[in-house]
């Protein structure tokens, strides 16, 4: 990994927890949600500032450039994420379909109930 | 005891012909009550419905036609009704066809009837693409499960208590037809059909525009296999 690789990598994933951080406090993310995002930005600046562990890794898995390691193992994150995000997504819409579901025919049914008591 | 029967009519932009449908329901199936399920439409459905003094249920947020339709089951079976009939707001079922539905329903023990256009062939038969899907769809249903079903998605079904239970609980959010009868054909009920004739649409032009049959034809054939895999 050329040094300007490393300092990219840091100084964007510094950027990163500075957002994530602004989002939290703002109540746009949850910290629950924030913890993955974390976690990743701490994986790559770990590996930014000390490649040799890339390195290391690399060779064992038989990966020619570190480098490669590193896109390989993001990809691999962000398809777990993207994944949990589907089912994630997929529970909500169920919920909301209940929710919505529910909250029509009890509307409704407050609405009979106010026509019987006004006849 | 008498026996309850609903007809679930969901509307999304009918303003034109709801009112018309459920006239039609009054005038010939009488003995039915009806409900109105509006998904959120964006023209004025919802008004029309309060002007006329309909029975309808609004959905706050736009749950897609599986959504609605599982609005009125469940509506249906927590109001005690025996038998509960999915009806098109844009005119092309006939009200005519209720009572005789139920009466052939009842008497053939029947868990869900479906109004079939292709057993007698006789009205509006649908579009060549479309009539080609239907086909498709029917091949696959007697495939996995031995049936023979002429109209698998037709949107006129009658299902009694037991099935309006199960849909309650877990009903497929777009196209919900043809997978929704393998589901319930899979833990051994009684499915038959009814021949009906249904017209040309009044108003409004059909949910499924030629990019979204693909869609479709993907979704609901995977979806078949996927129900054929839980038993």
């Amino acid at each position: 990994m050329s040094l300007y690789l490393r300092i990219l990598l840091i100084v964007m994933s510094f950027l990163a927890a500075v957002y994530a951080v602004h989002q939290i406090r703002k109540s746009q993310m949850k910290i629950e949600n924030a913890i993955y995002w974390f976690m990743f930005i701490l994986i790559v600046v770990v590996l930014s500032i000390f490649p040799e562990l890339a390195m290391i890794l690399a060779r064992i898995l038989g990966i020619e450039s570190p480098v490669n390691l590193i896109y390989l193992a993001m990809i691999f994150l962000l398809l777990v994420k993207v994944f949990s995000q589907s089912i994630k997504i997929s529970q909500m819409e169920y919920k909301i379909g209940i929710l919505a579901q529910e909250s029509a025919i009890m509307k409704k049914k407050a609405e009979e109930n106010d026509k019987e008591s006004k006849q | 005891m008498e026996i309850k029967s609903i007809v679930i009519i969901p509307a999304y932009n009918e303003e034109k012909s709801i009112v018309k449908t459920v006239q039609d329901i009054c005038e010939h199936a009488p003995e039915f009550d009806y409900v109105i399920i509006n998904d959120c439409s964006t023209d004025h459905t919802l008004s029309v419905c309060r002007e006329h003094h309909l029975h309808v249920l609004n959905l706050p947020v736009n749950l897609g036609i599986g959504g609605a339709v599982q609005t009125g089951f469940l509506y249906a079976y927590k109001n005690g009704y025996d038998y509960a009939i999915q009806f098109d707001g844009d005119g092309q079922h006939d009200a005519k066809y209720l009572h005789e539905m139920r009466d052939y329903m009842i008497e053939q023990n029947a868990d869900m009837l479906i109004g079939s256009r292709f057993l007698e062939k006789e009205g509006f038969q649908s579009t060549g693409m479309r009539r080609f899907g239907i086909r498709y769809f029917s091949a696959l249903i007697k495939l996995l499960t031995g049936q023979k079903i002429t109209d698998p998605t037709s949107g006129m079904r009658m299902i009694n208590r037991d099935i309006l239970a199960m849909y309650s609980e877990s009903y497929p959010k777009d196209y919900p037809e043809p997978e929704s009868v393998v589901a319930i054909m899979n833990s051994g009920k009684k499915v038959m059909e009814y021949p009906v004739i249904m017209r040309k649409r009044m108003e409004g032009t059909s949910s499924i525009s030629p990019l979204k049959s693909v869609y479709y034809m993907i979704k609901v054939s995977l979806a078949i296999f996927l129900e054929m895999l839980r038993k």
